[in-house]
């Protein structure tokens, strides 16, 4: 075992192999508060690269509904309770990861999903769990009932366990993006990476007999291009782009800002060790203990950060480019007199400049041209 | 200081114990004719074997430290340029197909390329070849490729881009390039996602824990057979196959093999696998 400096849980932790970060990290953050659990992202990603035989049930990208949904089901529940007690001291997380509370003989805490355990994508999920006869079922502004949509895709994480766990290195970790990838002619299918990704995201293919998993859409990435989850997204939650190593950190690059600066988005389950790469912005309405135990000890400043976000023209800004462009974005400009932020790509050039308030326009009810009525006049 | 010196004398007998009284001695005959790839062919009967037991995969992680398996017969014949060996071990379950959660039985022969080598899997420099045979190839090529309509007979998929014809859109359709292009393994050659497989065995070179390989060229071939709550398998090669990496044997030789045997029905697959320790086998002269 080596020893490795994980950010997100402020300490070194033990990893089977020496830490390596690759040039440039692969991420991305995705806004919980703005996500409608419409499937778009799901359905891109399905349509794009799981139509193959065996993938059948595969979702590389999913969304699920929190608290109680999960695909694989209880895929968070079941790793936290096989890890025990997670205890922070502070911003350190002084409990295990999944690599220091590994069985002996193992690589990973982790366990085998069971067939059963991929079926319920998100079906069923939104049904209420319970009748609503003890009063209240909705009083504004905070509400009791509470639940929220969790898009979800491989972390790419910079210490991957499903990279830790395959026994004939067939996972590897590209040095030019930090995209992780299952190699499909090294594969045997062992699915030591199915047991040991706490997330879920290495998934079999029973026809091909090997594992598959989100390759980050690494064809567009290379073109400079978002994946096709972040691009199709209508609810404009997410933004691809590059990490920088947490001592490099360029506070234009619109991860490194969101990430490192405002530390307004937050890895999901810091403390299974991964340091995992998909940053989420949380939802404002849900309870603090649920949403401490997801996204660590950066939540409250997280929220408050949000949610003064209306007067802070930087993070309002960058907020605006989300969903607005299929170019990476490698840095942006605020422009607060003009409320406009713009996008530049690696060479530096403009790709996308958004107004903070979209005008108005209005038409008239009837339209003359065509003799028909409109709808809809804004 | 004589008690410490008995100790130490019954220690160094312990250990020489250990190493020679483990080296089991396997018998292969020389037999005239075809080589016998049946597993059921009745001239197996009079070949001497020898009862191995199963050690648990205890070197490399992740660890087995208890095989399902708990012992494994073995024979080996030879006709002076093939040899075959008979594999057979009690196993409560047929697992023949990859289910999800769900692995495939399998056994392995083990030999070394050239000098003798670490039993986990041989070390840089000095490999060894592995012949592998599994139980889900033996089904694809005993029935049919193991396609969605054999694992899950109720799977409904109404489409699947660029693939011509009607549900279930079965492997033989999938004539397309661009449909084979979401079949990542099948077109990208790793043996394992071949829908059209010739042999139940893999032929394989290693040089340590991990380094499992495909030999370009694939001269073993095998069949097993499950019944009464036992697998019998052969699996056989010619000695010599013009490959740089085959093994010095043939007639009148003596070298070393070792065995691996997999439960599938009890999550056994790669390491998770219990294993003979080197067998001395006695290739008796004749045909050479």
């Amino acid at each position: 075992m080596a020893n490795v400096y994980n950010w997100q849980i402020e300490r070194q932790m033990e990893y089977p192999y020496e830490g390596a970060r690759p040039k440039r990290q692969f991420a991305a953050v995705f806004d919980l508060n703005k996500c409608i659990g419409c499937q778009t992202c799901t359905m891109a990603c399905k349509t794009t690269w799981t139509v193959g035989k065996g993938q059948e049930y595969m979702q590389w990208n999913n969304v699920e509904t929190k608290p109680y949904g999960g695909y694989p089901m209880g895929w968070d529940v079941r790793i936290l309770e096989k890890l025990g007690p997670q205890p922070w001291e502070g911003k350190k997380y002084v409990g295990k990861t999944i690599f220091e509370a590994a069985p002996r003989g193992e690589k990973v805490l982790g366990y085998l999903k069971e067939e059963l355990d991929w079926t319920h994508s998100n079906a069923g999920e939104d049904e209420a769990a319970g009748t609503l006869d003890k009063g209240a079922y909705f009083t504004m502004p905070t509400h009791d009932m509470w639940f929220f949509y969790l898009p979800r895709i491989c972390m790419h994480c910079t210490y991957p366990a499903c990279l830790a766990s395959c026994p004939r290195q067939a996972i590897y970790k590209r040095e030019e993006d930090g995209i992780v990838l299952v190699d499909q002619t090294r594969c045997r299918g062992y699915r030591e990476c199915v047991q040991a990704c706490p997330y879920g995201k290495v998934l079999f293919n029973p026809v091909l007999r090997i594992s598959q998993k989100c390759i980050g859409c690494y064809p567009a990435v290379e073109q400079g291009m978002q994946p096709r989850c972040v691009t199709t997204c209508i609810g404009k939650i997410r933004l691809m782009g590059f990490l920088s190593k947490p001592d490099e950190v360029k506070p234009h690059a619109p991860m490194d800002f969101l990430v490192y600066v405002k530390k307004v988005a937050l890895p999901l389950y810091p403390q299974v060790g991964l340091e995992g790469n998909i940053y989420y912005i949380p939802p404002v309405n849900v309870p603090r203990e649920f949403l401490r135990q997801m996204f660590g000890t950066g939540v409250d400043q997280a929220v408050e950060t949000y949610l003064k976000g209306k007067d802070d023209p930087e993070l309002l800004g960058l907020l605006h480019l989300f969903g607005d462009t299929k170019e990476i974005v490698e840095t942006f400009t605020v422009f607060p007199e003009a409320r406009e932020a713009a996008g530049f790509d690696k060479k530096g050039r403009e790709i996308v400049r958004v107004p903070f308030t979209e005008p108005d326009y209005l038409r008239p009810f009837y339209d003359d041209a065509r003799k028909v009525y409109r709808h809809n006049i804004s | 200081m004589r008690t410490r010196f008995q100790l130490a004398l019954g220690i160094a007998v312990l250990l020489l114990g250990t190493a020679v009284g483990e080296t089991q001695q396997l018998d292969a005959p020389f037999i005239k004719g075809m080589i016998p790839v049946d597993p059921l062919w009745n001239g197996w009967e009079g070949v001497p074997a020898i009862q191995a037991t199963i050690k648990p995969q205890d070197q490399v992680r992740p660890w087995h430290l208890a095989p399902s398996i708990k012992g494994l017969t073995i024979k080996a014949v030879h006709n002076g340029t093939w040899i075959a060996f008979l594999l057979v071990w009690k196993d409560a379950t047929r697992d023949v197909v990859m289910y999800l959660d769900k692995f495939r039985d399998a056994v392995a022969v083990m030999v070394p390329v050239k000098e003798s080598t670490d039993i986990a899997m041989g070390e840089p420099g000095r490999p060894v070849l592995q012949f592998h045979w599994k139980a889900d190839w033996q089904e694809d090529i005993d029935k049919t490729f193991q396609d969605i309509s054999q694992l899950y007979p109720n799977a409904w998929e109404d489409w699947y881009p660029f693939v011509p014809g009607e549900p279930p859109y079965d492997i033989t359709a999938w004539t397309n390039p661009e449909a084979q292009r979401y079949m990542t393994g099948w077109v990208l050659g790793n043996p394992r996602s071949q829908p059209q497989k010739r042999v139940s065995v893999e032929e394989q070179i290693a040089e340590g824990p991990g380094t499992v390989t495909t030999t370009p060229r694939q001269s073993a071939v095998g069949k097993g057979v499950y019944a009464n709550g036992e697998w019998t398998v052969v699996i056989a090669r010619p000695f010599v196959t013009g490959d740089p990496n085959d093994p010095s044997w043939g007639p009148g030789e003596e070298m070393l093999v070792a065995f691996a045997v997999w439960d599938g029905g009890k999550g056994e697959i790669g390491p998770r696998k219990g294993y003979v320790d080197w067998v001395r086998m006695n290739l008796r002269p004749g045909g050479g």
